[in-house]
């Protein structure tokens, strides 16, 4: 975008106007998992324009470890990723002022049973896809940090009929016990409720993360050690 | 002949109006009939479309000079660009620019404080500054005379996207996000605190 500036007269000496440039850096990496130590894709050349199209920044190559860094002026630009002389693929990248969800409030003790699953979901799944885990590209942003609504409350019973419990198949196991129908499989219970349930893609990425640090690859998304880990995984990628 | 009414539009300020009308821009704002628009703008780089400049009739001035010697007059008035780069927030110092503006080329480097001073012609209204950054080469496109009057809101997005803050959506959530960059309590108002942060943080 065009910046608008004033056309100063001559003796004027005390006036200015500010330009300030941000500069985001992004890692292309190789998805994990592929047997590949170095991650980065090297040599991408890339060009920045500004969100109005114009140009910004020129050809560039993403170094060895497939770092871009992208000049970001008024909050948001387009990177295109270029081939020969094509533009293949245009990212547009936005500045969020607002840090990246918590894991807790205050992090981390207290992790997992006082906040909001809903809240615990997106800042793992963000911290997962900054870590070049795939997530998909569900929920309302289109990048598989997916906000999902929080469960419907179940329907009012009528007086008379049959609890929807005593409607649904139960079992028992070999020592009389009767299981009581819980939410569906994959689903987190936390703070006494059940949270939406999780994505294939998301599921699959905190199981690469655990595996890929050695943890035993049980799946739960607020499990400590993987949170622990994955929060200074991130912080080692943005020093 | 009697003194003119200038209707002001995008992109027009002092400078360039005065240029037109082959004048000072100080005979155009000191203007005894600009008296009101001088005590609403109070700055003469930055009107509103709207806005109505007074112009004055020209008067004649003598001089008086020897014959048969050279005498040098110079041309008074004129405009300038006065930049400050930075780059999240902090100074981009002594780095290489050409700034190309009508049919001139000023090439030099921003100071110790990342500003950059450069005259322009009065009535240009476009210009491209290059700026060599490590190795790279980054542009910025450049509206001259656009800055509207922070009373305005136009003015007031023209500032927070020049200070780096997304301001295309909601101007509350801009000034929200621009307040919590400064420490000030983020209501999304533009209160004179706010205003007064602005205009500092902008430089004008």
């Amino acid at each position: 975008m065009t910046a608008h500036v004033a056309r100063l007269v001559r003796d004027n000496t005390q006036s200015f106007n500010l330009i300030n440039t941000r500069t985001v850096e992004i890692l292309f990496q190789r998805s994990p998992n592929l047997g590949e130590p170095a991650r980065g894709i090297e040599g991408l050349s890339f060009q920045v324009r500004d969100s109005d199209g114009s140009l910004l920044q020129g050809l560039q190559r993403t170094g060895v470890d497939g770092r871009a860094r992208v000049p970001v002026r008024e909050g948001s630009a387009l990177l295109d990723l270029v081939l020969g002389e094509s533009v293949v693929t245009t990212y547009r990248i936005t500045i969020r002022d607002e840090p990246i969800e918590p894991f807790a409030d205050p992090a981390p003790a207290g992790l997992t049973l006082t906040l909001d699953p809903r809240k615990i979901r997106k800042g793992l799944a963000r911290r997962l896809r900054l870590l070049g885990y795939q997530i998909g590209d569900g929920g309302p942003e289109g990048n598989g940090v997916e906000d999902p609504p929080p469960p419907a409350p179940p329907p009012p019973r009528p007086a008379s009929a049959p609890s929807s419990a005593q409607r649904q198949p139960v079992a028992a196991d070999a020592r009389g016990f009767v299981l009581v129908p819980g939410p569906p499989i994959g689903a987190l219970v936390i703070d006494g409720g059940p949270a939406a349930p999780i994505s294939r893609e998301l599921d699959k990425a905190i199981l690469d993360f655990q595996s890929d640090e050695g943890f035993f690859a049980e799946g739960f998304e607020d499990e400590p050690n993987t949170l622990n880990r994955l929060e200074s995984r991130v912080a080692q990628l943005v020093s | 002949m009697s003194d003119e009414r200038h209707a002001v539009r995008d992109g027009d300020c002092v400078s360039n109006v005065a240029a037109e009308h082959g004048m000072l821009p100080e005979t155009l704002w000191r203007h005894p009939d600009n008296r009101s628009l001088r005590e609403q703008r109070k700055d003469p780089n930055v009107l509103e479309a709207g806005d109505t400049l007074v112009v004055p009739e020209k008067s004649l001035r003598t001089e008086s000079g020897a014959t048969e010697q050279r005498h040098q007059f110079r041309r008074l008035g004129g405009a300038r660009l006065r930049l400050r780069l930075t780059e999240d927030d902090r100074p981009r110092a002594n780095i290489p620019f050409v700034l190309e503006v009508a049919d001139q080329t000023v090439e030099g480097n921003t100071d110790a404080d990342g500003f950059l001073d450069a005259p322009v012609p009065p009535t240009a209204v476009e210009g491209l500054l290059r700026l060599q950054v490590d190795g790279r080469e980054e542009l910025v496109r450049l509206q001259i005379g656009f800055l509207d009057p922070l009373d305005s809101e136009k003015g007031v997005r023209d500032r927070l996207r020049g200070i780096g803050v997304d301001a295309e959506g909601n101007l509350a959530d801009a000034l929200r996000r621009f307040q919590g960059k400064v420490g000030l309590e983020p209501s999304g108002k533009l209160d004179d605190a706010t205003r007064a942060r602005l205009e500092e943080v902008f430089g004008q």
